[in-house]
Parts: C-alpha cells; sequence; structure tokens
C-alpha cells in the first residue's frame, strides 16, 4: 500500500499562526523557517496574517448608549444614579498582553526578522522561471540596531536596488504585451519587504519613508493583477503610470547609485 | 471598594470606566442586537458578585472574565434553543453568516460575519489577548481546535485588510 504524499508546503501553511505566535517548538520553528526561506507564498500569507492580528489589536471600544446605564441602574435599585466622565483608562493584565502580542520583525525575536526580512530582501533576478531565492542574501540588522549601521544601510540599498530591477522589468513588460504572473509573485515579496522597512527603524529617513510609501502603493497594485495579465487593462496601466508619475525608478536611483553595497558581488 | 459596600456611585464609576470595553465584547462576540443586553446582565451580575471580588488581578480583568463566561453561556443557551427548535446539531461550529470576499467591507464588519466558533476563538485571542488554554478552558474545547479555529479566521480575514 502506498503512503500519501503530504506536501510540506500544506504542513507549514497550516501552522503559519502557530509560528507567528511563538508557538512552534525550536525544532518546528527551525524547519518552518527553513521551509520559509523558499516559499514566497508562506512568506506574504505570513505577513498577511501579521497584518490581521495587528488590525485586531487596534479595534478600538465603543460606549453603548446612555440607555444601557439606566436599565442596569433600574435594576440595581439606583435609578438616580447618573454618569460622570470617565477617568483615564487604568490598564490591565489582558490589555498589557494584547499589547505585548502586536510583534514587528524590527523588534521582536531576531529570528522572526532572520526569516521575513533578510530571506525576503535577498531576492536576485524577479525574471528567473521560477520564484526561488538566490544563494546572495543579505542578513537582517540585530533588532535595536542604529538606522546608521552599515547593515541597515545594506538592506535598504538592496532592497532599493531589486524593486528598481523589478520596476524596470514590469514597465518593459507592459510596453512589449508579456506580463506574467512572475512579475506579480515577485512583487508580492517585494511589498512584504517594504511594509517591514516602513515598520523599521529605517523608514526614520522621512525621504525614505515617502519613497517606501510610494513603492507600497505600487507594489500592491502589481501584487494585485492576475496570474495571466493582458498588458493593455486598466490595471497594468495605472500601475506602468504610477511607475512614472511619482517618478519612482530616478528616485530610487538617488538613495540607491550603482556602486552600492547592494550591488557589490551580484552576478 | 466603595462599591463592593453598596456605593451605587461608586459602581457608577466602575461602569464608565470599563463599559465601552465590555459592549465591544459583547459586540463581537454575540453581535449588534444583544450588546446592549448582554452589557446589562454583565453589569448586574457584577454587582451582584462583587463581594467575591478579592483584588487578587485587577478589576477589568475579573469583569472581563466574567463577561466573557456569561457571554458564552447566553450564546450556548441561545444556540441550544435554536437547535431544538430547528432540529438541527452542533451549531456551534457552523457558519451562520458565512464570510464573503466582499472588498471593501470594514474589517470590523468581517469579524462578525466569521463562522461562530472562528469568531469567538478569534475575538478571545486576538482582540482581547487570552491565551489557547484559557480559551480552551472557556469554550470546552481542546487548545488544537482553539488553535485551529484562530488560524481559520486569520486566514478568512486577511482578505478584508484592504
Amino acid at each position: 500500500m502506498t503512503e500519501p504524499v503530504t506536501d510540506p508546503h500544506d504542513e507549514w501553511t497550516a501552522r503559519l499562526s502557530e509560528y507567528l505566535d511563538d508557538e512552534l517548538s525550536p525544532g518546528e520553528r527551525a524547519g518552518f523557517e527553513e521551509h520559509l526561506r523558499d516559499c514566497i507564498t508562506c512568506r506574504v500569507t505570513l505577513e498577511q496574517l501579521r497584518a490581521v492580528t495587528v488590525r485586531a489589536a487596534a479595534l478600538g471600544n465603543r460606549d453603548p448608549g446612555p440607555h444601557v446605564w439606566a436599565e442596569i441602574a433600574r435594576r440595581i435599585g439606583a435609578p438616580d444614579v447618573t454618569l460622570e466622565a470617565p477617568p483615564p483608562d487604568a490598564g490591565d493584565e489582558l490589555a498589557a498582553r494584547r499589547a505585548r502580542r502586536i510583534r514587528f520583525p524590527w523588534v521582536q525575536a531576531g529570528a522572526a526578522a532572520a526569516a521575513v526580512l533578510a530571506l525576503g530582501i535577498g531576492i536576485g533576478r524577479w525574471s528567473t522561471p521560477t520564484p526561488r531565492l538566490p544563494t546572495e542574501r543579505v542578513e537582517a540588522p540585530a533588532p535595536g540596531t542604529s538606522m546608521n549601521s552599515d547593515a541597515y544601510r545594506v538592506a535598504v540599498a538592496q532592497h532599493l536596488t531589486r524593486t528598481e530591477t523589478l520596476l524596470t522589468s514590469f514597465r518593459a513588460e507592459a510596453a512589449g504585451g508579456q506580463v506574467d504572473g512572475t512579475a506579480r509573485d515577485w512583487a508580492g515579496q517585494m511589498l512584504t519587504n517594504t511594509r517591514l522597512l516602513l515598520d523599521s527603524p529605517a523608514a526614520d529617513d522621512p525621504k525614505l519613508r515617502t519613497l517606501l510609501e510610494d513603492l507600497e502603493l505600487v507594489l500592491a497594485q502589481i501584487a494585485a493583477l492576475p496570474r495571466q495579465t493582458d498588458p493593455n487593462t486598466t490595471e497594468v496601466d495605472l500601475a506602468r503610470r504610477a511607475v512614472e508619475e511619482k517618478q519612482l525608478l530616478p528616485r530610487m536611483q538617488t538613495l540607491a547609485p550603482a556602486g552600492s553595497p547592494a550591488t557589490q558581488g551580484e552576478s | 471598594m466603595l462599591a463592593a459596600a453598596g456605593d451605587a456611585h461608586a459602581f457608577a464609576r466602575l461602569y464608565r470606566e470599563h463599559a465601552g470595553r465590555i459592549h465591544s465584547l459583547a459586540r463581537r462576540m454575540a453581535g449588534d442586537d444583544d450588546a446592549d443586553e448582554l452589557t446589562q446582565d454583565v453589569f448586574v451580575r457584577a454587582w451582584e458578585k462583587l463581594r467575591t471580588f478579592r483584588g487578587e488581578s485587577a478589576f477589568g480583568t475579573w469583569l472581563h472574565r466574567l463577561a466573557v463566561n456569561l457571554i458564552l453561556a447566553k450564546r450556548q443557551q441561545s444556540s441550544t434553543r435554536r437547535a431544538r427548535n430547528a432540529g438541527d446539531e452542533a451549531l456551534e461550529w457552523t457558519p451562520a453568516k458565512a464570510a464573503q470576499p466582499e472588498l471593501a467591507m470594514d474589517f470590523e464588519t468581517a469579524v462578525k460575519r466569521l463562522p461562530d466558533g472562528a469568531r469567538q476563538i478569534f475575538v478571545l485571542f486576538d482582540v482581547e489577548g487570552y491565551r489557547h488554554e484559557e480559551i480552551a478552558g472557556m469554550l470546552g474545547v481542546s487548545v488544537g481546535t482553539s488553535k485551529s479555529q484562530l488560524h481559520r479566521a486569520r486566514m478568512i480575514l486577511r482578505e478584508h485588510l484592504g
């Protein structure tokens, strides 16, 4: 009798939340990060799940209408007691726990940063037929590293250089009528990395932050394209025009000039 | 604690401080229609049980746990009643309101449309900060179920981040 074949991707996809919540054993965590190294889909999904948790923790509370207290006051035998202005938020254990759960790779355990940022930033040529990462990678700066460190400069420069390559190729393919799913896949990954950089101390630089925010919008447009895309569609045209109108390519070249650490040593 | 000694004015101050959080919890766990009544039930129950609050945890934590237990109990009663009426089985984990891929849907609305079980666990874990072990105890499910329902909820909600 043949053993059923289990796709390791499916196995890990089901455990993305456990990884995010730091509930995997050290061995499982290492295995997951090994998988993450080569799986763009899981990296993107992980980032989406992280965004869900952040959004959930940020949900606000809304006071009920005055009729709710009026009924309570009646039921406890104090119908004449009215409400005063609320005191400042006292906070409690649950609120503190919830705040601690909001994790960003740059401030949580270094493992998450290594798994998502460092691996994601090492993107390589996006025109590779199958979306696999090259052997060269830029290691993520350790959490708490100063923005002035070489590590951050290299990470940012490499990200910008490779995003520039992606956008240049996308523009050329859109003009040549050959936009395919590869651009979308790589844009999804670069979108994840862009958001990670936006959440990092690297984005303290106002000029870089503005650029990353503009990149985020354009990459999101490309990442949302269908796998088989007619280059004449409005969506492609909008993305292509956004690249032009926001002058993304010259701005990236200014901030990540040729010969920067990011481009050195690349084949 | 003055409220525990029967001071309604002190209790009103506690209500003012915590009502928003309790009402929002009720709204997310049970829906808009039941939130007001559940909030009233929680605070009336708290008034009745204040003497048993020993100050071992923050009052907010004590009140919140009381609220979760009461909301879950009411939901359970309601589910049982619906199941009896409909001759249905195990409504707890059936998607009463299926999540729909509406891109423009507000995140809060998307949470409300989650299947019952997934929504309760998502709210308790990601919104309220409880641990899986605590949730499993409150809901009477296994830790594994709590984890898988949380993941299910997040996977649905990621479509509504827009």
